[in-house]
């Protein structure tokens, strides 16, 4: 009788019966008081850790949306200036214009208005520009200001 | 209006409207920027947030500001909405069932406060389970969003080493922690069952100064720095001593054995201070062997900053320099907060309380009631794997003898006065109260004079017998051969065992009892007082005897046959110490004081130093580790071992014990195979006495129609030979219808007169022709059956068979002179008459039973050499080679015996028996 059993990637050559071994006992039900302390314990640091675990993927997703937004500020920021330099324009041309009339008092220039209704900015621009030309229409009596048609 | 004033309307209100609309632009612009800039400004925010943990961050003072900010709050609620999530399960109930289970398993000073518990010395023996967690502190899982505070608490004894790691700063909690926790051991159970080692590498005193005061009453020793070795090798022996007698018949653990009981074997705790240097190799590694199988075994280790890796179980508590501690049982996500150092002068109180306590105990010597069960536990035990019963006390602790695979046989040894009867009747006691009858058979043989072993058969003053005692030998002296018989009885039960065993397909006892749970398989433990006497002759009895020893001893203990020979002299003994092989199987070994031999000399002496009332219990074959003294209490006593007898034999069976007596004169009429005896058999048997048997049988030669089936008795005294006579004559009467059977009671000798008369009586009573002859009228009795013999010689085949014809002759060789005359007409002599009788009678049914005072005599009567006419015969006092012409050599070494006498039947027997002749009843003076 081979005593000298290999293992093949089957199993054992001998079956259970003849190995002169046991069957695994089943697995104990009952927890000792050590591995039910550790147990409960368990679902301390697994809530650490999903808080962790969580707080990280926010974080990755943070990060993306930083990024998107860098881009955009940097949009902004340009658009402000040009905005800026048209409304520098304007108001300088302006108040040109209402020197000539003595009886006007010029005011200072307007606080920006954060409270305006939301709309694309071209239209507040545009609508700038139209008010600009109403002015400038208005100051028409005499030809110094003449505008190219 | 004026078109001018008209004109400057128009221009100033297109100037509101050119304003209004420049500030509509500005706002816009700066709307999209500033929202933009906040929204980064928060994300940027929550980054920082999260990445710290919204747990930390609360405490950073770097964000305290911005936490405060209310452009933030929304995400700071949010990241504490998802912390709280995160930790739904534990906010909910996690502390809750933390704080119940301990509760549930560190009950009394395993968890509790110590000013509930503190100065009381405990009382739990173990019996109702072991805290399974002792408490150290509070934890706190510091990120979690509600501070809910649980207890911390370590497993100990028997389920896990601790090792305490500490900083310099820290050192001193470390011992508050190691004083906190042995506090709360040694406060809850029975001082005794915990005793405390300490090693400190640094200090001799100083560690652990609290606990001072249990030194005294030995619960804690001090060991020296330099002699680590010491206490190592005291835990290592008592490890091995564990393993080898506690830890047998396949149990694991002290634990396991002890489970729903009182624990046997006090915990060891060995506490070791170290200095975060590894210790020296081979100091290491015998650490490593204690922490690997000391669990087991009930000794744990507490280690101080010592390093060592176990695959044992171990839990780990590291103390920061702070003052906070992390533990294994709580992970990392829980700061530990140790409990408060126990109140100084409290604990060298409590301890002190703890040490009279034990002190208390252990002066109590414990008596006999001591050492039995509870009622409700009597007969309760298994014998399956073996007998344990405790016998004395050490220390308060009861000490116990086990008989089993391990230690099958023992050998008990102590010069008379030492206390051995009193050990024998203490250890009987104990086995016989705990385990029932069908798991423990009592054979009792007590060679000595002296009544040591009657108590357990029924007595006249005494009615009461000990159930499991199946046979009881008393006054057995020189009827040696019953020690042999009960040997013989012993290795046939062990054949009958063994066949039992090979059918259902196993080899032990216990495992014959699983596999036959309906069968009877008590152990049998067979215990032979003063056995010394029956190796005392160099004859054939010591031989069988030696052999059959060897035989039980050998094979017996797989059985569940097991001998305890006890004897004051075991030195005495050649034929024992010569055979190792009897000898080893005697490993279990207890010495009474004064006793030789018994322990390994000369290394273990200790029974020589042994007080009075004390016994050496050693399972060890008598090697000194093996060594426990205990104290045995008094079993002799009135009160003590009578009262269990009584109390056990009113619960066991109606069944009492064989009862072999070597004073007492067997009786008759009482006897089974007496009273068995019908008419009906044409071979009719006459007993002669009693055999030196297990079962009291009786010695019976047949009186067939065959040649020789003469009975002789040879001796000079009268009532020896008529207690044969007399019974054989009786054992044919009750064999006979009245009528049936003719007998001649011949009495030649005056002082055998009364029991020829008496005999002749009863006979008469009975219905037979009795007749009884004296003095001349021999001759012409024996000369009227010689000449109806001679007649009967041709015709013997034809015709009825002749009646049964007994002639009982006492004293027969006094009428040798009158025999001897030739009578005048035919020639012939009495003598030759009654040599035809002898030799022709029995075919005819005429059978002789005859008294010979004398061998010599007995040759008068019978022709020269030719003597097998006398088939059988009994022998008293005469010397044994007289008898070399009538039977085996064995006769050679039989010497006269009181009351015995030898019993030979040609027909039957390959060697002689020893007998006692009976007590037939008559009252003759």
């Amino acid at each position: 009788m081979n005593a000298d059993v290999t293992e093949t990637q089957h199993g054992p050559l001998l079956p259970v019966q003849r190995r002169g071994g046991h069957e695994e006992p089943p697995r104990a039900a009952r927890l000792t008081a050590v591995e039910r302390y550790k147990e409960i314990l368990a679902t301390a640091a697994e809530a650490h850790d999903r808080m962790r675990g969580h707080d990280a993927e926010r974080t990755r997703e943070l990060i993306g949306r930083l990024i998107e937004s860098q881009e955009r500020m940097a949009r902004v920021l340009q658009e402000e200036k040009v905005v800026r330099l048209g409304v520098e324009l304007h108001w300088e041309k302006v108040t040109e214009a209402l020197w000539e009339e003595r009886w006007m008092r010029g005011k200072p220039r307007p606080a920006p208005d954060t409270a305006v209704p939301r709309r694309p900015l071209h239209e507040h621009v545009s609508a700038m520009d139209a008010a600009y030309q109403t002015l400038e229409d208005s100051l028409q009596k005499r030809t110094l200001l003449r505008r190219k048609p | 209006m004026s078109r001018r004033d008209d004109r400057r309307r128009r221009i100033e209100d297109s100037y509101e409207e050119f304003r209004s609309a420049v500030a509509a632009v500005l706002g816009a612009v700066t709307r999209e920027h500033r929202e933009l800039a906040e929204e980064r400004a928060r994300d940027m925010f929550e980054v920082v947030l999260r990445g710290e943990g919204v747990d930390r961050a609360l405490d950073d003072p770097l964000l305290a500001n911005a936490l405060r900010n209310p452009l933030f709050g929304d995400r700071v609620l949010t990241a504490l909405r998802d912390r709280e999530q995160a930790f739904a399960e534990w906010s909910r109930s996690g502390a809750k069932r933390v704080a119940d289970l301990v509760d549930e398993v560190a009950p009394g000073s395993a968890s509790r406060p110590p000013e509930e518990w503190l100065g009381t010395p405990g009382t739990a023996d173990g019996s109702e389970g072991v805290p399974e967690l002792w408490r150290i502190g509070t934890g706190l899982v510091d990120s979690a969003p509600t501070l809910q505070p649980f207890p911390v608490a370590v497993p100990l004894l028997d389920q896990a080493h601790l090792h305490v790691s500490s900083t310099y700063d820290s050192r001193a909690q470390a011992e508050s922690l190691v004083e906190g926790l042995l506090l709360r051991v040694l406060s809850h159970f029975q001082p005794g069952l915990v005793h405390v080692h300490v090693w400190d590498v640094n200090q001799l005193t100083g560690s652990l100064p609290g606990l001072y005061p249990l030194t005294r009453a030995g619960l804690l020793t001090v060991h020296d720095p330099a002699r680590l070795h010491e206490l190592l090798d005291e835990l290592s022996d008592h490890i091995r001593r564990v393993h080898t007698s506690v830890l047998v018949e396949g149990h694991t653990s002290v634990r396991a054995v002890s489970e729903q009981t009182r624990r046997s074997e006090p915990w060891r705790v060995a506490v070791l201070f170290g200095n975060r240097q590894a210790l020296k190799e081979e100091h290491q590694q015998q650490l490593q062997r204690v922490a690997r199988n000391g669990l087991a075994a009930g000794v744990q280790l507490f280690l101080v900053d010592l390093p060592i890796t176990v695959n044992s179980p171990v839990e780990t508590v590291v103390l920061r320099p702070d003052g906070t501690a992390t533990c294994t049982m709580t992970g990392r996500t829980t700061t530990v907060r140790l409990d408060e150092p126990l109140p100084r002068t409290e604990v060298p109180r409590a301890c002190a309380a703890i040490a009279e306590k034990r002190e208390e105990r252990r002066s109590r010597f414990g008596t006999f009631a001591d050492l039995l069960p509870a009622r409700a536990h009597v007969w309760t035990d298994s014998s399956a794997a073996g007998v344990a019963a405790p016998v004395g006390f050490a220390d308060g602790e009861p000490v116990h003898v086990h008989l089993g695979d391990t230690s099958p046989h023992a050998l008990v040894g102590g010069p008379s006065g030492s206390g051995k009867t009193n050990f024998l009747y203490t250890m009987l006691g104990s086995l016989a109260a705990r385990y029932s009858p069908d798991e423990l058979e009592l054979y009792l043989l007590d060679f000595k004079e002296g009544v040591s072993f009657a108590q357990f058969a029924p007595g006249r003053k005494d009615p009461t017998w000990l159930p499991h005692a199946r046979l009881v030998g008393v006054n057995i002296n020189t009827d040696r051969e019953f020690g042999v018989a009960l040997l013989r009885f012993l290795s046939e039960e062990m054949r009958r065992r063994a066949d039992a065993a090979k059918r259902h397909e196993v080899t032990k006892l216990e495992e014959l009892r699983e596999e036959d749970p309906g069968g009877r398989w008590p152990r049998i433990v067979a215990v032979i007082d003063e056995f010394q006497y029956l190796f005392g002759e160099r004859d054939h009895v010591t031989a069988q005897a030696t052999q059959l020893l060897e035989d039980v001893a050998r094979r017996g203990r797989s059985q569940g046959i097991h001998l305890v020979l006890s004897s004051q002299d075991v030195a005495g003994i050649e034929g024992f110490w010569g055979k190792s092989a009897i000898f080893e199987q005697f490993t279990l070994r207890i010495a009474l004081p004064k006793a030789r031999r018994v322990l390994a000399e000369p290394a273990n002496d200790a029974a020589v130093e042994l007080p009075r009332w004390h016994a050496v219990i050693n399972h060890e074959s008598g090697v000194r580790p093996g060594n426990l003294i205990a104290r045995v209490p008094d079993a002799t006593k009135r009160g003590t071992f009578d009262a269990l007898q009584r109390t056990l034999w009113e619960m066991g069976p109606d069944d009492p014990p064989s009862l072999f007596d070597g004073s007492r004169v067997p009786g008759l009429e009482k006897q089974e195979d007496f009273q068995s005896l019908r008419p009906g058999d044409p071979s009719p048997a006459v007993l002669l006495g009693q055999v030196i048997d297990v079962a009291g049988s009786a010695a019976r030669v047949r009186l067939a129609r065959t040649p020789g089936r003469n009975v002789a008795v040879l001796g000079s005294e009268a009532a020896d030979a008529a207690a044969v006579l007399g019974s054989a004559a009786r054992s044919l009467s009750r064999q006979h219808e009245p009528g049936a059977a003719r007998f001649d009671v011949v009495c030649l000798a005056d002082d055998a007169l009364p029991y020829a008369t008496a005999l002749r009586a009863e006979l008469a009573e009975c219905g037979h022709t009795a007749d009884l002859v004296r003095g001349e009228g021999v001759r012409a009795l024996l000369d009227a059956e010689a000449a109806r013999l001679r007649g009967y010689g041709a015709s013997a085949a034809e015709g009825p068979p002749p009646t049964p014809h007994y002639l009982v002759l006492y004293a027969v060789d006094a009428a040798q002179g009158l025999l001897e005359h030739k009578d005048a007409t035919t020639r012939v002599s009495g003598v030759d008459s009654l040599r035809t009788v002898l030799k022709h009678g029995p075919e005819n049914r005429t059978h002789v039973l005859g008294w010979w005072r004398g061998v010599q005599r007995l040759k008068n009567s019978l022709p020269p050499g030719v003597y097998d006419d006398i088939g059988a015969w009994i022998a008293f006092d005469v010397q044994g080679k007289e008898l070399l012409s009538f039977g085996p050599e064995q006769v050679m070494a039989w010497s006269p015996r009181p009351r015995r006498g030898l019993f030979f039947d040609r027909f039957e027997h390959s060697r002689p028996q020893v007998v006692i002749p009976f007590d037939t009843g008559e009252d003759v003076p």
